[in-house]
């Protein structure tokens, strides 16, 4: 599981979980892929994120350190070297092993083979 | 024939059904993939989404990543979701989905992003697995109306979904549309080439903010007559329940009444070919 997804992920739709964003992330593994750049893409992208959940996903690869810990003003007015830096945590940054955990219910939701699994097996009661 | 053949959603719930097995015969079909690819671009264009921009879209049930590949290659980015594993190890292989993303997820569990995550969804012959339950405390009309609220939170405003699918029956058709306008999209069908019956493709457009007019099927002969057959594939189905009510004093309203006070227990007078006329004038 890339590091975007995510950013998009929400436990919302498990029984009595109002809000369930961000999940916590547990990375146990993951793998640096090498995926082209595309500045546009990677614009459309960030003006997407939620940069609370990004540090979030940042901290749980150790990488925190090296994205601003605000929020840049505007995206279309960074470089293409800080873009790249935020190009290469989103999409590189592959998770092959660990959780994601909702914050509310704490359900464990493993991630596999890296293929996060968000069935329910012993929920639903 | 086609109705002779035994759909796979009859068979058995789809996480059993697409095995290692069937999702590599599927993901290797090439008169299949020719289809899907075929789908998904219809699918996309269905979408509308502004041209020249790339946008961020769900791909619902995208199995091997065929659809997927068809969103990629328009220019946008996308997250897949299905709840067969063999298939998704297979996307998940495909050097041509690396900056795409899987997660395993069951639809009618409910779609798990964030509110306003994404600029649209498609989903390619993936709906009518909903439709049957596969387990005892599964009810598809709950699943159907859960996955499409979830659906609902996780789209921006104004944009759309777009499903094709196999209808069985018309009744099926009312059950997902039904749950869909439930949750809260506009839309209808989309039916391309209702002539013939091979080519023919339903698509379910489904619309998150105002009423919009639905895009214009395909017909089987070119882009000239497209344009005179206007309504030739539109079928809407706002007003279902209206239609459904009796009028009061009717016959069949009067047997109604009947059946329903037979159900309470009272005493009521026999089934009679004379209830509900008019008496006669002289009389």
């Amino acid at each position: 599981m890339k590091l975007f997804v995510h950013n998009f992920m929400s436990s919302r739709f498990l029984k009595n979980v109002t809000v369930g964003y961000p999940l916590n992330l547990v990375v146990k593994q993951f793998v640096e892929k090498d995926i082209e750049f595309d500045r546009d893409n990677t614009i459309v992208m960030l003006d997407r994120i939620q940069y609370e959940a990004l540090i979030v996903a940042a901290a749980a690869v150790n990488q925190s350190d090296r994205i601003p810990r605000e929020k840049p003003e505007k995206w279309d007015e960074l470089t293409d070297e800080q873009l790249r830096v935020f190009h290469h945590l989103l999409m590189n940054i592959d998770v092959i092993d660990g959780e994601l955990i909702c914050p509310e219910t704490k359900t464990v939701f493993p991630i596999r083979d890296g293929i996060p699994n968000m069935l329910k097996v012993d929920a639903e009661k | 024939m086609a109705s002779f053949k035994v759909k796979p959603e009859h068979t058995g719930p789809p996480d059993l059904y697409y095995n290692e097995t069937e999702a590599a015969k599927y993901a290797s079909n090439s008169h299949i993939t020719a289809i899907q690819h075929e789908m998904a671009e219809r699918a996309l264009e269905l979408l509308a989404l502004p041209e020249g921009k790339s946008g961020f879209l769900l791909d619902i049930g995208c199995g091997t990543g065929m659809s997927s590949e068809v969103i990629l290659d328009a220019g946008h980015m996308f997250v897949g979701v299905d709840v067969s594993r063999p298939m998704l190890e297979i996307a998940r292989q495909d050097e041509d989905l690396e900056s795409g993303d899987f997660i395993h997820q069951d639809m009618g569990l409910g779609m798990p992003f964030r509110p306003g995550s994404f600029d649209g969804a498609i989903s390619i012959s993936a709906i009518q697995w909903l439709c049957h339950a596969n387990a005892s405390d599964e009810n598809p009309r709950k699943r159907l109306l859960f996955f499409f609220q979830s659906l609902y939170g996780c789209l921006g405003r104004g944009s759309r979904a777009v499903f094709q699918f196999y209808p069985e029956n018309d009744e099926q058709c009312d059950l997902i549309m039904g749950q869909a306008h439930k949750a809260g999209f506009n839309g209808g069908l989309v039916v391309d080439f209702p002539e013939a019956a091979k080519r023919k493709k339903v698509y379910l457009v489904l619309m998150t903010g105002g009423v919009v007019q639905l895009p214009q099927a395909l017909t089987e002969d070119g882009e000239e007559s497209r344009t005179q057959i206007d309504n030739a594939g539109r079928r809407f189905v706002w007003n279902s329940r209206k239609n459904e009510k009796v009028a009061k004093g009717s016959k069949a309203w009067i047997e109604a009444k009947r059946q329903r006070q037979i159900k309470q227990g009272r005493d009521v007078r026999h089934e009679s070919k004379y209830s509900g006329r008019k008496r006669k004038t002289k009389f």
